[in-house]
């Protein structure tokens, strides 16, 4: 009896014991050890439907965390990034903040992606005291979620009155169903868009929602097709595969109008056709642009990732992560002085064009309307 | 609209059809939840996913990764299932080493393919063909022809062949089974075989119809677990009709309500069986003997 449960015994300590230590392995980029060490959090996600983003926001991050720690001189600021999964999963994201927070106390946290993730870890981190910028979070709802909250992701405000006004006024379309992703991206921009959509004399004649990471529309667009309105405007993330092919499918004749998640090249190819002729605005980035910083990008991206296009998320996370060390030589390394200096930003030049903050901690970029011939994305009407 | 309603009640039942069946017969012969199913689910669609993208067109890619499932659920058999039942653990026990299984198996597709979805798709997307109002694709069609003959041959195989006999013995009384010279073990092995067969046939069609992710195993497990137990713990037919009710309970639910409760109408008939009628449509009472 007694050898036996001692082996059992061992065991057991021998998992604890390895569990404990590798408690502080994980991704992180090598500490530096000058005196001006700035801990950052990054909370991406690595898992999950828009797992994509998460890939290439990482590879843009560690790129820009390399470049400023191989130019700092000794005395220079040197930002040690710590990294977390939230796997677009609302609850993970508000582990990975107290982790970042409470036990690797970092200054600043860049993330998460998902407006539903940064909508619950936004109150922890606000109420902590801590600066969180967003390269991705668009709902309207983080506008005022605190002094020590920040974007550079355009908020979904934008997005959807500039789509309703084009809709109605150059598409001409008076009807229009709106079929979302049951989150917080998908409601806080159908709300948006329906509001604006009406408010410039157009009907909203029919709502369908899915659940985020669903494959089987079929019923949604079924509804959708009985109430034949003119237009239909998708919000969505990969889950648009399925809804194009299914509509498709179905027969389902519309004018279709998605969001800037659609402005990404590799999952237009995987619609079979079945997304030409959409209409969608999207944030104005596009990684085949001419501009010499922005190809740089783009290359050092696609080496980095394996092939993957450099999308806008890891676009604004790499200038989230310039824009930070501008915020720090301006004002200093605690978590209020980055705060102060987000806001005293005003000629910020990066791969995403001019940023700067307004009082609520968000910013104003333009929208370009899209849309897919054969297969391939194209401005609109150009 | 309600012709395509039904169509694509009868698509999803197809399915749901399918992978209750493969998972039915690995519960009826071995006793447990054999969660891992799921697993070997996604498997089979990556797969078939892994050999076309190698160049393998696809009449040869889904045979050889239905062979492939079988061997992975084989594997699980001989290798975890086995080993525990020798050791007298519990039924408890098993499901819980299940769905470590389960767990392991769609992270470890995560992390080879990554979380994207694939898709097994060459040309442009096309309409379907329209038929009484609806419209069914080839693939639907192809969905619902390969359920209607794979249950068929379930029914055959267990019914008028030897070794679906030894099965339906071994699921009414494991204990009187070997007393009677049947080697249960060979028989859940078999029954692992051909559910894992099952399972991974479901998959491809699936991703043919609607392309695949690595966590595409979770639902379609969960609903396996609900058909089972609505159409009869026990009972093979059952599993089948459980499916097919649990599609169009689906289909017809999200037609009349809000489409967020789809999911939760099939948890709700879980709950309704389990509350009023535990052994299901088809399953035995539990002082009868089994119902085949």
């Amino acid at each position: 009896m007694r050898p036996r449960i001692f082996s059992r015994f061992r065991i057991m300590v021998a998992i604890l014991a390895t569990y404990i230590a590798t408690q502080g392995c994980g991704p992180r980029t090598a500490p530096p050890d000058a005196a001006r060490v700035v801990k950052i959090g990054v909370i991406l996600p690595m898992t999950g439907e828009v797992a994509k983003y998460g890939k290439t926001a990482l590879a843009a991050i560690e790129m820009a965390v390399g470049e400023i720690n191989a130019k700092a001189g000794t005395g220079g600021v040197r930002f040690q990034a710590v990294f977390e999964d939230d796997a677009l999963n609302p609850t993970v994201g508000l582990s990975a903040a107290k982790k970042l927070i409470e036990t690797d106390k970092v200054a600043a946290i860049v993330g998460p992606l998902g407006s539903s993730v940064a909508l619950a870890v936004a109150p922890f981190v606000e109420q902590r005291r801590v600066v969180l910028l967003s390269p991705g979070a668009s709902t309207p709802e983080l506008t005022g979620a605190g002094d020590f909250i920040f974007r550079n992701a355009l908020s979904d405000v934008f997005e959807g009155q500039d789509l309703a006004k084009f809709t109605v006024q150059e598409l001409k379309v008076k009807t229009i169903a709106i079929l979302y992703v049951n989150n917080a991206f998908g409601v806080g921009l159908e709300q948006v868009f329906k509001e604006e959509f009406e408010r410039l004399g157009g009907k909203v004649i029919a709502v369908e929602a899915f659940a985020q990471g669903s494959r089987d529309m079929r019923t949604q667009l079924v509804k959708i097709m009985r109430a034949q309105p003119q237009s239909t405007y998708l919000i969505g993330y990969e889950e648009m595969i399925a809804v194009f092919k299914q509509a498709k499918e179905l027969g389902l004749r519309t004018r279709w109008l998605a969001t800037t998640f659609l402005n990404d090249q590799d999952l237009v190819g995987k619609m079979g056709g079945a997304a030409d002729g959409c209409v969608f605005a999207a944030w104005d980035y596009s990684p085949d642009s001419q501009d010499p910083r922005v190809r740089a990008f783009a290359d050092k991206i696609r080496q980095r990732t394996g092939g993957l296009n450099a999308d806008v998320f890891a676009a604004n996370s790499y200038d989230a992560i310039y824009l930070l060390y501008d915020a720090i030589q301006r004002k200093g390394t605690t978590s209020e002085a980055i705060r102060d200096g987000l806001y005293s930003i005003d000629d910020f030049e990066g791969v995403t064009g001019k940023t700067s903050f307004d009082r609520n901690g968000d910013v104003m970029k333009p929208v370009r309307i899209r849309t897919i011939v054969d297969g391939k994305i194209r401005p609109y009407g150009g | 609209m309600l012709s395509q309603i039904l169509l694509d009640s009868l698509i999803a039942g197809s399915i749901y059809a399918l992978v209750a069946l493969g998972f039915g017969l690995v519960y009826s012969t071995a006793g447990f939840f054999h969660f891992a199913h799921g697993a070997v689910y996604a498997a089979g669609a990556y797969l078939v996913f892994s050999a076309w993208s190698a160049g393998l067109s696809l009449y040869f890619a889904v045979p050889l990764a239905i062979v492939g499932g079988m061997l992975i659920g084989m594997l699980m058999e001989i290798g975890i299932y086995r080993p525990l039942r020798r050791k007298r653990a519990s039924n408890l026990t098993l499901l819980i080493a299940s769905l470590g299984m389960f767990i392991v198996g769609q992270n470890l597709i995560s992390l080879i393919f990554g979380d994207d979805t694939k898709t097994l798709r060459t040309g442009l997307v096309s309409e379907g063909i329209p038929i009484l109002g609806a419209r069914l694709t080839k693939v639907q069609l192809g969905i619902i022809t390969s359920s209607v003959l794979l249950i068929g041959c379930c029914w055959f195989l267990l019914k008028k062949t030897k070794i679906g006999r030894a099965m339906r013995a071994v699921a009414d009384d494991p204990q009187l089974a070997a007393i009677r010279g049947i080697n249960v073990d060979r028989v859940i092995l078999f029954a692992f075989a051909v559910g894992s067969a099952l399972g991974v046939t479901a998959a491809t069609l699936v991703a043919l119809d609607s392309d695949m992710t690595p966590m595409m195993g979770f639902y379609a497990l969960l609903v396996a677990v609900v058909a089972v137990i609505a159409g009869g713990i026990g009972s093979i037919p059952g599993a089948a009709l459980g499916g097919l009710l649990i599609g169009a309970a689906e289909q017809l639910g999200a037609w009349r309500l809000p489409t967020e409760w789809q999911q939760t109408i099939v948890f709700s008939i879980l709950i309704l069986f389990l509350t009023f009628r535990p052994q299901g449509f088809l399953g035995r009472s539990f002082d009868k003997p089994g119902t085949w």
